[in-house]
């Protein structure tokens, strides 16, 4: 199969040290496996999310979307733009959204860029890593490079919000959004479909702000994943990721539950089935350890 | 090839539901000339899949006896049946429409016997039913069926029960070599009342329609409390076969609502009030009903319905837009979440079982009509367009119930019968 080539935008959460590095770790991994080439967008800046919303206002939350696409747009013409992180997605795409449908806006933004010397026209596609997955390869394509099967592993698929609603992934359903149920099955995993909190908001920023009700949040999201027989969950989402994992011992304390679940993200199963190593699939990254992944991580493969 | 006979002072009525059969009834019985065109096998629409009509509780069979006795007793009135339009030409007094004939695989040789229904295997989903059980695929639509003449499914031709059903015919009946046809109809003037269909609960996601065996629409529900439906008149949850006995209601299903429907569907909070009438009969003070409701639209002599059901101690009123239904995956139970405004309460509400009081949305969009027409924004035809021939009547025009369809087919009959008369006069 020819390579992919996208333009590849980052974001903060996985940048070095930040709560997903080991995302982009994955990601690398998987890539590599399915011949795709990411290249980050030169000088890209960040996507807004929840300051941008707080106190930037309308016009340079957009004008700094506007910007990345721009250099895109510029330095890798023809590149769909793609993200990993959940938020960095939505919020280009609203910008996208915005400044087609929004002639002021678009001139506005395209005078601020014009300090720069940089012009928006709004030919990039913005693209989640899991659409470029399930749209340009296909659950069957993700099959093929498949080493080692994750067989007998149990995943709660938690979709979150941000790849959900308003957009959604193509196809999918707002309540009941299918697409990390088949990513988990095409590696072999077993996916537990009647899992009922995919869609739960995992609290989001309010994590910080208000501990109580985002911990109820995560209280819910973990234990219907125990009561269905999950044995991890998985994410397509960064913030969902940090939240649900890293609470769970507040969660513990709280409420007396003994809650351990690891908490993965779609590219570290698929690195792992691909073959990749523990580090490769940033295993290392997890606060609580995927042990069962692990295992098969360092598994030797006989030829 | 099927004949028929018609000229340009034939009136030609689409649909043979409630509002078609009025239509094309009215027409014939002022001495007209009239084909009526139906696409499924039998006459009678949805109206003939409700248990009992609002607000006088009388059962739908009665008055369709009634029309299908005026059709019998009327030469004038030519029925055809899995007959649909496919195209309409030429203008006011002078149309030509193409008509396709989808065979039924049984002939007028039928006695309505049933063997074949014996000697079939097969199953296929019962439309009558909602698709709630199965039935044979040699079928007579359902009891009071017109024509009274059964059907094979298409799916079985060419496979060994098709051929066992044909053997099973002591009348020869059954013809497999029956072919789709097309036709044309001659007419002077045209009623189209191709009527309604549910919206598609599912696209009402957090109601969860498409998850939840236990979340039905309000149309199903009818057939639930019907004897001849699927649970022989009993309500029975589908999940389990549990009796269900707390009821919730959720009013404005898809309409009233931006991401929708935007008109208001007009018979659902009648039909709602209408179904706490059946849980009632069925399980007496141990019944349990809820309506979820924006406001109640019971109007003008509905009235003193909404206010029968509202003194009945087993009814709650909860006033408000359902937010979303959960299900508790070990009893099959619904739970309802939402705020009551009346109040400001939230409610987390458990349910037996949860109807949706489905939106009306027109079963042939407007714009999709093959003849000129003028649309509404949600798909009823609006009106016929300057100097046509061609009317709407029934649910094709609007949200209506069974009492306004039927003043809205006399009045495109009364349209219809003034164009062939006109005709008629320039000929003579």
């Amino acid at each position: 199969m020819a390579k992919k080539e996208y333009a590849f935008y980052p974001g903060c959460s996985s940048q070095l040290k930040g709560s997903a590095s080991n995302y982009l770790v994955s990601v690398d991994s998987m890539c590599k496996t399915l011949d795709v080439k990411l290249t980050q967008i030169p000088d890209w800046n960040c996507c807004g999310a929840s300051i941008g919303y707080a106190e930037s206002g309308e016009l340079p939350r957009h004008v700094m979307n506007a910007r990345n696409f721009a250099l895109a747009e510029k330095h890798l013409p023809g590149q769909d733009v793609v993200a990993t992180c959940a938020a960095c997605w939505l919020n280009a795409k609203e910008s996208k959204e915005k400044l087609a449908s929004n002639q002021t806006l678009r001139n506005d933004a395209n005078e601020a860029l014009k300090e720069v010397g940089l012009q928006y026209e709004g030919k990039s596609a913005m693209r989640h890593m899991v659409e470029v997955l399930i749209e340009d390869f296909g659950y069957d394509e993700l099959k093929k490079p498949v080493v080692k099967s994750l067989e007998g592993i149990k995943f709660a698929g938690y979709v979150g919000c941000q790849t959900n609603r308003p957009f959604g992934i193509n196809g999918e359903s707002f309540e009941n959004p299918v697409y990390l149920d088949k990513l988990v099955e095409s590696v072999g995993g077993e996916a537990v479909t009647s899992y009922d909190q995919k869609v739960t908001c995992c609290g989001g920023a309010l994590a910080f702000s208000e501990p109580d009700k985002s911990q109820k949040q995560i209280k819910d999201i973990v234990e219907s994943a125990y009561d269905h027989g999950a044995e991890m969950i998985v994410t397509p989402c960064p913030l969902c990721q940090a939240n649900v994992e890293i609470y769970q011992g507040e969660v513990n304390k709280k409420y007396g539950t003994k809650f351990n679940m690891p908490v993965l993200y779609y590219s570290q199963l698929m690195s792992v089935a691909y073959g990749g190593s523990t580090k490769a699939a940033g295993l290392d990254g997890q606060v609580i350890r995927a042990k069962k992944l692990e295992e098969i991580a360092v598994k030797v493969i006989k030829k | 090839m099927t004949e028929v006979v018609a000229t340009n002072q034939t009136i030609l009525v689409v649909g043979g539901g409630i509002s078609g059969v009025t239509a094309a009834l009215e027409a014939a019985e002022c001495g007209k000339d009239v084909v009526l065109v139906e696409k499924t096998p039998a006459l009678g629409g949805r109206t003939t899949q409700l248990y009992r009509y609002f607000p006088k509780l009388c059962h739908p069979t009665c008055g369709l006896e009634i029309n299908l006795r005026r059709i019998k007793s009327n030469p004038g009135l030519r029925v055809l049946t899995l007959a649909e339009v496919t195209a309409i030409s030429g203008s006011r007094g002078d149309y030509t429409a193409t008509v396709r004939l989808s065979p039924r695989y049984v002939n007028e040789n039928c006695t309505g016997c049933g063997a074949c229904t014996d000697a079939v295997e097969t199953l296929v989903d019962n439309p009558f039913n909602y698709n709630l059980n199965q039935m044979k695929a040699a079928y007579l639509p359902h009891a009071m069926a017109y024509p009274q003449r059964y059907a094979l499914h298409p799916s079985i031709i060419g496979t060994p029960d098709a051929e066992k059903a044909k053997a099973a015919c002591k009348y020869g009946a059954i013809d497999l070599d029956m072919k789709e046809e097309t036709i044309q109809i001659k007419a002077g003037a045209v009623i189209w009342a191709t009527g309604w269909q549910p919206y598609d609960a599912a696209k009402i996601q957090p109601y969860g329609y498409d998850r939840f065996a236990n979340v039905i629409t309000s149309v199903e529900f009818e057939r639930l409390a019907d004897p001849h439906g699927p649970t022989g008149g009993k309500i029975l949850r589908p999940s389990d076969g549990k009796e269900a006995k707390d009821v919730a209601f959720i009013q404005c299903a898809g309409s009233r609502d931006e991401n929708h429907l935007r008109h208001c569907s007009r018979i659902c909070c009648m039909a709602s009030l209408k179904q706490t009438n059946y849980v009632r009969e069925a399980f007496g003070e141990a019944a349990k009903s809820t309506i979820y409701y924006i406001d109640i639209r019971a109007i003008d002599r509905f009235e003193d319905f909404y206010a029968k059901v509202r003194a009945d101690a087993t009814v709650r009123f909860v006033k408000s837009k359902v937010a979303k239904a959960t299900e508790d995956q070990k009893s099959g139970d619904i739970i309802l979440h939402g705020v009551d405004t009346e109040g400001y309460h939230r409610y987390e509400n458990r349910h037996d079982l949860v109807v949706l009081a489905v939106g009306m949305q027109p079963s042939v969009n407007a714009a999709d009509i093959p003849a000129e027409i003028i649309s509404d924004s949600s798909g009823f035809i609006e009106s016929s367009a300057a100097g046509s021939g061609l009317f709407g009547a029934g649910c094709a025009t609007n949200a209506l119930d069974v009492n306004r369809s039927v003043q809205s087919a006399t009045a495109s009959a009364l349209r219809a019968i003034q164009v062939v008369n006109k005709v008629a006069r320039a000929e003579a």
